[in-house]
């Protein structure tokens, strides 16, 4: 984002600016590129041939820039909501703290300075537990007991983090946590549910068990059948 | 039996005020330690596992993630009854009204 021209003095004016890079994502590197471009797939530190052509230092300029921006006129997504949202250590210790507050369960978690160990450890069945990192989508760096070829990927991401994190450990953009979230034996997994929420209303409910051939599906009284005895 | 228990929730009403209660801590808590606005206010998809204790056959919620941002996946493919049409009004909406709600606020600041 060029803070000079026509442009730049358009946008300052603007009403409302929708979109931007997410920032809750893998938005530093590209480690699984899959089908040519993912929407990770913005930030090259190498060359200018992402999507929108920027490297780290158009990037820390890009961020200055949305600063200001914000300041002019109402962005959503906040730049600063999703990179508080990529976090999902801090996202975690919310939830939990909120769901200890409501006396509903939630996972333990803790962060991790040894990723690969931690990653030997559950593999080999001495560990029960989820490893996943921050700024990340669609289960890129999530490592279970039965992730295939989980050494090697994980040692690739590794890799690639320190290349694209190395030259900034200070500034806007923090270096992922590793994070590693227990499973509780004790509990069976019957499926995940997914709502959606606008200005706080409840629009549209899913559910993703892996139970059905369809998935997903639309919540209805036949979905709630599968489970009969709720309680909280 | 008391007349009360007539009315207890169906096991839909309780998911959703598990999802409200949690939205409306989440928010306090966010904006508590962030000191800016909640972007949950506006629009989030939460994502919730559910499980059942093997001893008791009790179920239970767990929040597993939140997305807020315009990368979320809709699951519009499976969107027949058009769900997400009246989310996309609701959200257009509200980003309309918290646009001119901002433009206001700052023509104050600036005059003061």
């Amino acid at each position: 984002m060029l803070r000079k021209g026509s442009y730049w003095d358009r946008l300052k004016q603007a009403d409302l600016i929708i979109g931007g890079i997410n920032f809750t994502s893998n938005y530093m590197w590209v480690p699984f590129p899959r089908n040519g471009y993912t929407p990770s797939d913005l930030i090259n530190r190498e060359s200018a041939q992402s999507i929108y052509g920027l490297t780290l230092e158009t990037l820390k300029i890009h961020w200055d820039a949305l600063g200001i921006l914000a300041e002019h006129t109402f962005m959503w997504p906040d730049p600063r909501d999703l990179m508080y949202g990529g976090s999902k250590l801090h996202l975690s210790q919310n939830i939990n703290k909120c769901s200890e507050a409501l006396g509903v369960p939630f996972p333990v978690i803790a962060t991790v300075s040894d990723p690969l160990k931690v990653l030997q450890d559950i593999q080999g069945g001495a560990v029960d537990a989820i490893l996943k990192r921050e700024y990340s989508n669609a289960s890129l760096h999530v490592f279970t007991k039965y992730t295939p070829d989980a050494t090697e990927r994980l040692m690739k991401a590794l890799a690639d983090e320190k290349q694209a994190y190395s030259p900034i450990h200070e500034g806007p953009f923090p270096r992922p946590m590793w994070i590693v979230q227990s499973f509780s034996s004790p509990l069976q997994h019957l499926g995940e549910i997914r709502a959606f929420v606008v200005n706080g209303s409840i629009i549209n409910i899913l559910t993703t068990t892996q139970a059905t051939s369809l998935r997903p599906l639309p919540i209805n009284s036949s979905v709630w059948s599968i489970f009969p005895t709720f309680h909280n | 039996m008391g007349p009360f228990e007539q009315h207890r929730h169906r096991p839909e009403d309780i998911f959703e005020i598990y999802l409200l209660k949690m939205l409306s801590k989440l928010i306090i808590e966010e904006e508590r330690t962030n000191k800016f606005r909640s972007g949950l206010r506006i629009f989030n998809r939460f994502d919730v596992s559910v499980f059942k204790v093997r001893d008791t056959g009790k179920v239970v919620y767990m929040m597993n993630e939140i997305t807020r941002s315009h990368f979320t996946g809709l699951f519009q493919a499976w969107d027949s009854q058009g769900y997400m049409d009246v989310m996309f009004q609701e959200l257009e909406r509200i980003l309309h009204l918290r646009a001119s709600q901002f433009k206001k606020d700052r023509g104050s600041r600036i005059q003061t």
